[in-house]
């Protein structure tokens, strides 16, 4: 920016002088020389008031004018200000890396409610911005899709994200959900939002898929797709019901990589439900199913989880095989209990009495219940976890037990008898009372 | 003791431990190995080093993350924002020291350090909007037209509310 010359102005110079008068009271005289300089002066000073309207009318639009120039320097020093943030200084490999923690959590293509995904109020930041996140295909990979009688995600946001993730693997949360109306599935699957994800099951690695009917499960099943190549995890959770009498039985197609599996409410034994057992290392699976004949299926099994945590469960009746021979793979067992009317340990005791895992090096016991308003109180015996580890021979590196009731005396009889132990997590039951000394409890804390 | 020279040739001596945290330097250090040449630090001013050092010391004896830790996409997909209280302190600094920071942690290769100031600028844009991002950063707005419209479309989700 440059300055200028101001130009020339003609300068203004008021005929009139303008004095103070008080005001005249009575009749003016009305001499010859007094009325000639009153009618000179109203002449004069007419001229002068218009050429003070014109002043004022120069003075307005230099004013106008400076103001204008004042709002462009203040442009132009953001833009020179801009130029020297420190914002800058970050190579575009780093900017990624603070992107990557913002674009986290999944981007929820709903339109319906919440804030636009991150990636997406990140790109409307600037166009270098922009740029960077548009060249950084695994930021668009994580996707939440919910099909249900609020609405279904816009095809136009559904591929902006498939196109913009270009080949990379995806990582799905879809939702399905529309109560017993067969119509309304067919037309969540005919959906052009829907077809453009199944359209890309060749690039699935995770899919958490939570259903409403058992038939929306079809989704894994040909036509809807052929097959999910690269899908490694897979999670399942389906709401309600059984499965409806069906004329066929479809198998769910190929899914040669897939490792991990977390069910909900899902019955592994159902014909329908033809997972590629044998190829899974990790396994999430519900209490209510003959876990023992599961795990035996399973036979590259490293992780094992049991959910034992629905209030609507009934264990009293539940009847767990035990394993006709010995897992020689899994090393790490998880029971997560949360129920809270389940405060028997007689369905871990039972379970535990039907496995039987001598690879086992980690046990982990977990009360979800401890932060509810009426926590449950899991107790553990010494005995019961005792008969377990010298049934398996197993040799436990390391035990976890969260918000589980354990006296003292069960829980030293215990580790007295699992020398090998390196590494013990116990973290007392809160806001109830237990048997557990807190000395104790802190020590291994 | 290892001595360090910053950009505006400052000299800093550390123990070999805390100035082992920067795997630029350890890697040096075992190039040349053992000596008492200065090690030049170009990218570095004082400053920022004094803080660099400051940080180390106090991380002194942890664990280092493994060579090849955090570049699985699952590893990015675990990440959270969260920051102990010591390195809030520590990353409470103005704009300017704390993208100097986060430089030098990379240049140095110290990734926890790196990580810290990653989470902290992620933390400052959480839950904003991209023209209260703007003004944050001092970043002009400079789409044309036609992106602004394209980015209207794209983010009709905060209208919608």
């Amino acid at each position: 920016m440059q300055s200028t010359d101001c130009d020339h102005v003609d300068v203004f110079r008021p005929k009139v002088y303008i004095e103070k008068r008080n005001p005249h009271r009575g009749r003016p005289s009305m001499d010859h020389p007094e009325l000639s300089k009153a009618r000179q002066v109203i002449l004069d000073g007419e001229k002068d008031l218009k050429r003070y309207a014109d002043e004022i009318r120069r003075f307005r639009s230099e004013i106008l004018l400076l103001e204008q120039k004042s709002t462009q320097l203040e442009e132009c020093l953001g833009h020179y200000s801009s130029l020297v943030a420190p914002i800058w200084m970050i190579p575009d490999d780093v900017l990624i890396l603070i992107f990557e923690y913002l674009c986290v959590e999944h981007a929820n293509l709903q339109k319906i409610q919440g804030d636009a995904p991150s990636v997406l109020q990140l790109s409307a930041v600037c166009s270098h911005w922009r740029s960077v996140l548009q060249f950084s295909p695994s930021l668009w990979t994580d996707i939440v899709v919910s099909f249900n009688a609020e609405g279904m995600p816009q095809l136009e946001t559904v591929q902006l994200f498939l196109e913009r993730s270009k080949e990379k693997l995806l990582t799905l949360d879809i939702d399905i959900e529309h109560g017993d109306d067969a119509m309304r599935l067919q037309e969540i699957i005919g959906c052009p939002a829907f077809l453009a994800i199944a359209s890309q099951a060749h690039r699935w690695a995770s899919l958490e898929l939570r259903v409403h009917r058992p038939e929306d499960l079809c989704i894994l099943r040909a036509p809807i797709i052929a097959s999910c190549p690269e899908l490694q995890t897979l999670e399942l959770v389906q709401l309600c019901g059984d499965e409806q009498a069906q004329t066929a039985i479809l198998d769910f197609v190929p899914m040669p990589k897939l490792t991990d599996f977390l069910g909900e409410y899902f019955d592994p034994f159902h014909p329908t439900h033809n997972l590629p057992w044998h190829q899974l290392t990790r396994l999430v699976i519900d209490a209510t199913y003959d876990i023992p004949r599961l795990v035996e299926l399973c036979e590259n099994l490293l992780d094992l989880s049991v959910r034992m945590d629905s209030c609507d469960w009934d264990f009293d009746d539940m009847v767990y095989q035990p394993m006709l021979t010995a897992h020689q793979n899994v090393q790490y067992l998880t029971l997560l209990l949360s129920s809270s009317d389940q405060e028997d340990p007689v369905p871990i005791e039972r379970l535990l009495e039907a496995l039987s895992l001598p690879q086992l090096t980690r046990l982990e016991i977990i009360n979800y219940t401890a932060h509810m308003d009426e926590p449950t109180v899991f107790n553990c015996s010494s005995g019961m976890l005792n008969s377990f580890i010298n049934k398996c021979s197993c040799t436990l590196d390391r035990i976890a037990f969260y918000h589980i009731s354990i006296s003292d005396i069960d829980l030293t009889t215990f580790l007295r008898n699992t020398p090998s132990l390196t590494s013990i997590s116990i973290q007392d039951p809160e806001k109830f009372l237990t048997s557990v000394s807190f000395p104790l409890i802190h020590c291994f804390y | 003791m290892v001595t360090l020279v910053t950009s505006d040739n400052e000299k800093f001596t550390a123990d070999k431990e805390v100035a082992e945290r920067s795997v630029l330097i350890k890697n040096m250090l075992e190039d040349v190995g053992e000596s008492d040449q200065p090690i030049p630090l170009p990218n570095v001013s004082s400053s920022v080093l004094k803080k660099v050092l400051e940080y180390c010391e106090h991380h002194r004896g942890e664990p280092l993350p493994a060579a090849d830790a955090d570049t699985t996409q699952d590893d990015t997909r675990k990440r959270t924002t969260d920051i102990s209280e010591w390195d809030q302190k520590f990353i409470t600094v103005d704009q300017e020291m704390l993208f100097e920071i986060i430089l030098a942690a990379n240049y140095l290769d110290i990734k926890s350090l790196l990580d810290v100031g990653c989470k902290t600028v992620a933390n400052m844009i959480k839950g904003k909007t991209p023209e209260e991002i703007r003004k944050l950063f001092n970043i002009v707005n400079d789409f044309t037209p036609e992106e602004e419209a394209q980015i209207k479309k794209e983010n009709e989700w905060a209208e919608d509310r």
